[in-house]
């Protein structure tokens, strides 16, 4: 590890001020340090400046570190005005929403009471992320941007595409835990548990930036290299300096329902193989098909959180809950993959999560 | 704000000195180390009157206190240096080990605030109190050597461990430990140590690899001291 000056702050514009004052790109934000500790260990990132955001100490209070309830009513339309409308066509309803710090850790995510009733997908994610004491250090900003933990990219003797390189060794490589979507240019899945399930619930993110702050759709933060505006040496629209503050997950009405389901190689913690979250809403009775509404990410699978819309398309048009629907959903789910030579696993196992996820939600919904 | 911290840094601005200096009388008094500044702050500017000033240390070492099994200690730290090498080479606290040095074996798992924490992962200045204007108090940790008493009687949960066979080698077993630990107390503070559930004790040593694969003896371990049967001499009352 370098040696590194340490500059601590307690607020996101402290935070930006430091990292946009820093000649030469050299500070590296800190939240729980699991991901960046990880990186200084390898010698991935030299900063000269380590900008630490912390919560403030005893006595003073920050929205960072909190969870709370906003009701509608005082919610800031930067917010209202990016929630799912109800029905297609209408304009977005403010809705009560739940508030999250971008220092609150995993661990207060998974025992918080508000989230295993009303968000469970986000509870079960927190909960299956790593190891204990981990997720009592670990924060939920640093898990939607930590980097992708292909070993090529991991270790400093691959210059790789995703470092600026301009080869991807795990292509013709050690691939076996690479995605199966969207493989071309660069095949490391994206590493976020959190994201999976907080792109079903509809999350949206707050950012300070150098002039203010600026809101926008998780579903539109995470880009892969072959999508509009992707870099292959980036995961996110984060622009540099930037710093994540909230983020706001509508609260679902009594219809609706969320998991998450995990599928790993170790009985105990574990990345995932592969990992997938849903959330339904269910349909008015005698409206013909059970559901109004879907939403079904895969994990594990792509270099960003897997939108599986062939999937939810299938799952929408389901009136009744039977093996052969099922299976057709399970089907959709891998529509587009395209494995590498080791990762062929992945294909049904992405259908089986699938299948499994839909088989549990509709039987509880 | 930038341009407070541009103007300190260029050293025309008295404030930083003063601060300094400030720092280092009171690091100096606290710990009998009259060397290296310790913590350089600048005030934060108006108009967000509730952030903390921003505070500035290394990157070469520097005084600190650390807070470790009840007593305040001193040491000089870099800031990349983690707890769990300033713990092991300077304090001498070799109890915790170091396993995968990445958050992946719970080998070095301490307690930071009572909570079960990775210290290859953790860097020392983020448990560390620093002196001066915008230092802050140091928070407290637990290692292995302070869960048993200065007298040697081992933790309830130490006992059971010996009591159920639950170490071979011994290498994970200071982190086990520590996991174990955690989860007795908490449940013991909550009245609910009877209660203690095998799914629990399996869920509190997720993080915590055995090469030796102990992992029944441990669960039997903590399930039977739990309920006050079967371990040595300090069973479930301390
Ligand atoms: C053994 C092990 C197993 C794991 N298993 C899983 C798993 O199964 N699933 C999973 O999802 N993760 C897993 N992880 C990864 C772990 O969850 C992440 O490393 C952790 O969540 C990162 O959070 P942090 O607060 O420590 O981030 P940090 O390491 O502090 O930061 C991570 C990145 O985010 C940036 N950052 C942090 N906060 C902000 C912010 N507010 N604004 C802008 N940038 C910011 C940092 O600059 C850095 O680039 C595992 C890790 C380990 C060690
Ligand atoms: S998969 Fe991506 S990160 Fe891994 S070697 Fe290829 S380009 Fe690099
Ligand atoms: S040494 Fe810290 S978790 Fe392995
Ligand atoms: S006792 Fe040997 S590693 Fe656990």
């Amino acid at each position: 590890m370098n040696a590194f000056t340490w500059v601590e702050v307690t607020t996101a514009e402290q935070a930006v001020a430091q990292l946009s004052a820093a000649r030469g790109g050299s500070a590296l934000l800190k939240a729980g340090g699991i991901d960046v500790l990880d990186r200084l260990k390898e010698g991935l990132d030299a900063p000269e400046r380590l900008i630490v955001l912390r919560r403030p100490t005893a006595g003073s209070k920050s929205t960072l570190s909190e969870i709370s309830e906003i009701p509608a009513s005082r919610l800031p339309d930067s917010i209202t005005r990016l929630l799912p409308a109800g029905n297609a066509g209408d304009a977005p309803q403010p809705r009560d929403c739940l508030r999250i710090g971008a220092l609150v850790t995993l661990a207060q995510i998974a025992s918080h009471p508000t989230i295993l009733r009303a968000l469970p997908a986000l509870a079960q994610a927190a909960h299956a992320i790593a190891t204990p004491q981990i997720r009592a250090v670990a924060t939920i900003a640093g898990n939607l941007l930590q980097r992708p933990r292909c070993w090529y990219f991991r270790s400093a003797d691959f210059h790789c595409r995703k470092k600026g390189g301009d080869e991807c060794f795990a292509l013709d490589g050690e691939n076996e835990y690479h995605a199966i979507f969207d493989n071309r240019t660069c095949a490391a899945v994206h590493p976020s548990g959190a994201a999976v399930a907080l792109l079903v619930l509809d999350a949206i993110v707050e950012i300070q930036t150098a002039s203010g702050t600026r809101q926008q759709r998780l579903s539109a933060f995470f880009v892969s290299a072959s999508q509009q505006g992707g870099d292959v040496k980036r995961e996110n629209r984060l622009e540099p300096g930037e710093v994540i503050t909230h983020l706001y997950i509508p609260l679902p009405s009594p219809d609706e329902r969320s998991l998450y389901l995990k599928s790993k190689q170790k009985q105990s913690f574990d990345w995932p193989l592969c990992e997938v979250a849903i959330s339904v809403r269910r349909a008015p009775s005698g409206a013909g098909s059970l559901l109004q509404a879907a939403r079904i990410v895969v994990g594990g699978v792509a270099p960003i959180p897997w939108r599986a819309k062939a999937a939810e398309a299938a799952l929408l048009r389901l009136s009744k809950l039977d093996i052969e629907s099922v299976r057709a959903i399970a089907q959709a789910a891998s529509d587009g993959a395209r494995p590498l030579a080791k990762n062929g696993y992945k294909v049904p196992l992405c259908q089986g999560v699938v299948a499994q996820a839909v088989m549990q939600i509709l039987s509880n919904a | 704000m930038v341009a407070a911290m541009a103007d300190s840094d260029s050293g025309g601005v008295s404030r930083r000195g003063f601060l300094i200096q400030s720092g280092t009388g009171s690091a100096a008094s606290l710990l009998g180390a009259a060397s290296l500044p310790a913590v350089r702050s600048s005030a934060q500017a108006a108009p967000a009157p509730a952030a903390a000033p921003i505070t500035e240390i290394g990157p070469g070492p520097v005084p600190v206190q650390l807070q470790v099994n009840g007593k305040t200690v001193a040491a000089r730290i870099e800031p990349r240096d983690t707890l769990a090498h300033v713990l092991r080479e300077q304090l001498g606290l070799s109890g915790t080990k170091i396993g995968c040095d990445r958050g992946a074996c719970g080998a070095c798992t301490v307690w930071v605030d009572g909570i079960p924490t990775p210290a290859c992962m953790t860097l020392a200045l983020d448990v560390a109190g620093t002196a001066g204007k915008g230092g802050r108090a140091a928070r407290p940790v637990t290692t292995i050597e302070g869960l048993s008493t200065a007298q040697g009687t081992l933790h309830p949960v130490q006992d059971a461990f010996v009591a159920h066979d639950a170490l071979q080698c011994g290498f994970c077993t200071p982190g086990m430990v520590m996991s174990c630990a955690a989860l007795y107390e908490r449940k013991r503070s909550q009245g609910q140590l009877a209660a203690l559930s095998e799914g629990e004790v399996r869920e509190a040593i997720a993080g915590n690899l055995c090469r030796c694969g102990t992992y029944p003896h441990v669960v039997r371990a903590m399930l039977s001291t739990a309920k006050g049967t079967g371990n040595g001499k300090n069973g479930g009352s301390r």
